[in-house]
């Protein structure tokens, strides 16, 4: 779904955001990036996104190389690629409403189409009823919602999610994380990108950290290599299961 | 249609901004309609004169008829002569009569016999007119030659000079105009940079994103020429009792259906492409930066 290939991202102020970063996301799979502020989970995000290039390395979705892809490619791209950003980037003068509206007109859907989807969205994401409040009418929780619900209009095949929670008490933050959870469970890729470690920690998912740019543990590499120790362990595991019933 | 209704609400929600591009834009085609308006209504009368004969022939009153018809044949033989008519003094009357028949006094005072005879003498070009006249200004019976060709040549000047005059105005204000719907658009773009920002994040086309501020710009190059259009026309169509008492038989007035369609497409064609065009620049310099 997501490969990166040795990626390295330096900004022009010879700022280093990621540093030779590799790593693989299979589709439907829910992956935790696990990071402090700038060690590079935006750009992770702007990456994928092809809101900027790589420095050196690649950047592979369904295994396109972004970095080659067209000016005019871009669009298809992020449609395909629901964001929820850390600032939200809502448009505040129109309403929650209007807000997934927008994604599902730029997708040329009819208005038919709009209102019952965007209905359907608000109600998924627990905001029946609040389809008309302007963002600034909204708590910290609900406006995260929004930006799900607008980023789901989109029905990607991938989910970015940037610091959902990063705003939010432990209350409110489970259940952002049980509908990211459920979003996943349908079958849509999952990425969230998150500081709260103890959060994380909470749930059995995949995590990538990050830590000044640089990929300092992923999770599925330390089960591979776990599985991958556990052949020359196998024949004497094997050997006791096998003489298990022997013995019984 | 949604990026018109978008192009609308834009327009709505501004109206200042939108009210003076608007009347900077009206006041650019104004000039250019009544411009255009003028280059017709001359090139009609310039039209007609180089049609008529350019030279009128009077007989004395004593010329013999075969002076007359001698100088006729000798008219007709030369090539660079394309029409010769003869008008006979009784014709002459019926034309003054018709020409003046409002004003019975002046009927009251003329006769036929004070008319003179004449000839009308139509040629090729109205450069070889001084040379036919000079031949005619010494053949018996000739009384006078009056040439046409001077109000041809004054028609000519006009039509150059407000052709020139018009065109080099109409450049500075459509230049003035453009850069009125640059200023307009750009402001509105960058109250919506945050808008265009997200929208690109999400997927949105080029296209999606532009055509609302480009279809703004159209609508204001088209709302304009349309006043401006509906006001001169309706003006011309109000003095027209006026230009035909001065204009005569001198068809000046451009009033034929065919003229009012043509400057009509022509204004809303202009005012389509001075408004996008203008978009079309905020959008380049504003997007890119």
């Amino acid at each position: 779904m997501i490969t990166f290939d040795k990626v390295t991202k330096t900004f022009p102020n010879q700022f280093t955001a990621l540093e030779d970063i590799t790593f693989e996301i299979e589709p439907g799979e829910f992956v935790f990036v696990l990071g402090p502020s700038g060690s590079g989970k935006t750009t992770l995000l702007r990456l994928i996104l092809r809101d900027t290039r790589p420095t050196s390395g690649r950047v592979l979705v369904a295994g396109q190389d972004i970095g080659l892809l067209p000016n005019k490619e871009i669009p298809n791209l992020r449609r395909q690629i629901g964001a929820a950003f850390q600032d939200f980037k809502l448009i505040m003068d129109k309403t929650a409403f209007e807000n997934i509206a927008l994604a599902l007109d730029i997708l040329k859907k009819t208005d038919r189409e709009i209102t019952s989807t965007a209905t359907k969205l608000l109600e998924k994401v627990g905001l029946s009823g609040k389809e008309h409040l302007f963002p600034a009418q909204l708590s910290g929780g609900e406006i995260q919602r929004v930006t799900i619900a607008r980023a789901l209009a989109l029905d990607p095949v991938l989910l970015f999610a940037d610091e959902p929670t990063g705003n939010l008490d432990n209350q409110t933050s489970a259940p952002i994380i049980n509908l990211l959870s459920d979003i996943n469970q349908a079958g849509t890729t999952v990425i969230m990108a998150t500081h709260d470690r103890d959060l994380v920690n909470q749930f059995s998912k995949r995590q990538l950290h990050l830590d000044q740019g640089k990929l300092v543990k992923d999770t599925k590499k330390k089960k591979k290599a776990k599985k991958e120790d556990k052949p020359d362990k196998k024949p004497d595991h094997k050997n006791t299961e096998s003489t298990a019933p022997q013995t019984k | 249609m949604k990026s018109l209704n978008k192009a609308l609400t834009n327009i709505r929600r501004t109206p200042y901004q939108s009210t003076a591009a608007i009347l900077v834009l009206t006041i650019t085609f104004l000039v250019a309609t009544i411009v255009t308006y003028l280059t017709v209504g001359l090139y009609q009368a310039l039209t007609y004169f180089e049609t008529r004969p350019q030279i009128l022939v009077f007989f004395n009153p004593d010329a013999k008829p075969d002076q007359i018809d001698s100088l006729k044949q000798q008219l007709q033989t030369d090539q660079n002569v394309t029409q010769v008519t003869y008008v006979a003094q009784d014709e002459a009357l019926d034309i003054y009569r018709n020409l003046n028949k409002n004003d019975p006094l002046l009927l009251e005072l003329v006769t036929a016999d004070i008319l003179p005879a004449s000839l009308e003498v139509s040629t090729t070009n109205l450069d070889i007119i001084q040379n036919v006249s000079t031949t005619l200004q010494g053949a018996p019976g000739v009384d006078e030659v009056v040439l046409r060709s001077d109000v041809v040549d004054i028609l000519n000047r006009w039509l150059k000079g407000i052709r020139t005059a018009g065109l080099a105005f109409v450049a500075v204000m459509a230049i003035t105009s453009i850069l009125i719907v640059v200023i307009v658009v750009g402001m509105k773009i960058a109250g919506k940079h945050q808008e265009i920002a997200i929208l690109q994040l999400i997927g949105a086309s080029p296209w999606y994103i532009q055509s609302p501020f480009l279809l703004e710009g159209a609508l204001y190059g088209l709302i304009s020429s349309l006043v401006a259009y509906t006001l001169v026309t309706t003006g011309l169509l109000y003095s027209t009792p006026a230009i035909l008492n001065f204009a005569g038989e001198v068809p000046l007035l451009p009033n034929s259906l065919p003229v009012l369609a043509s400057v009509a497409g022509f204004s809303l064609i202009f005012g389509l492409l001075i408004g996008t065009l203008g978009s079309w620049i905020a959008l380049r310099r504003f997007l890119r930066s």
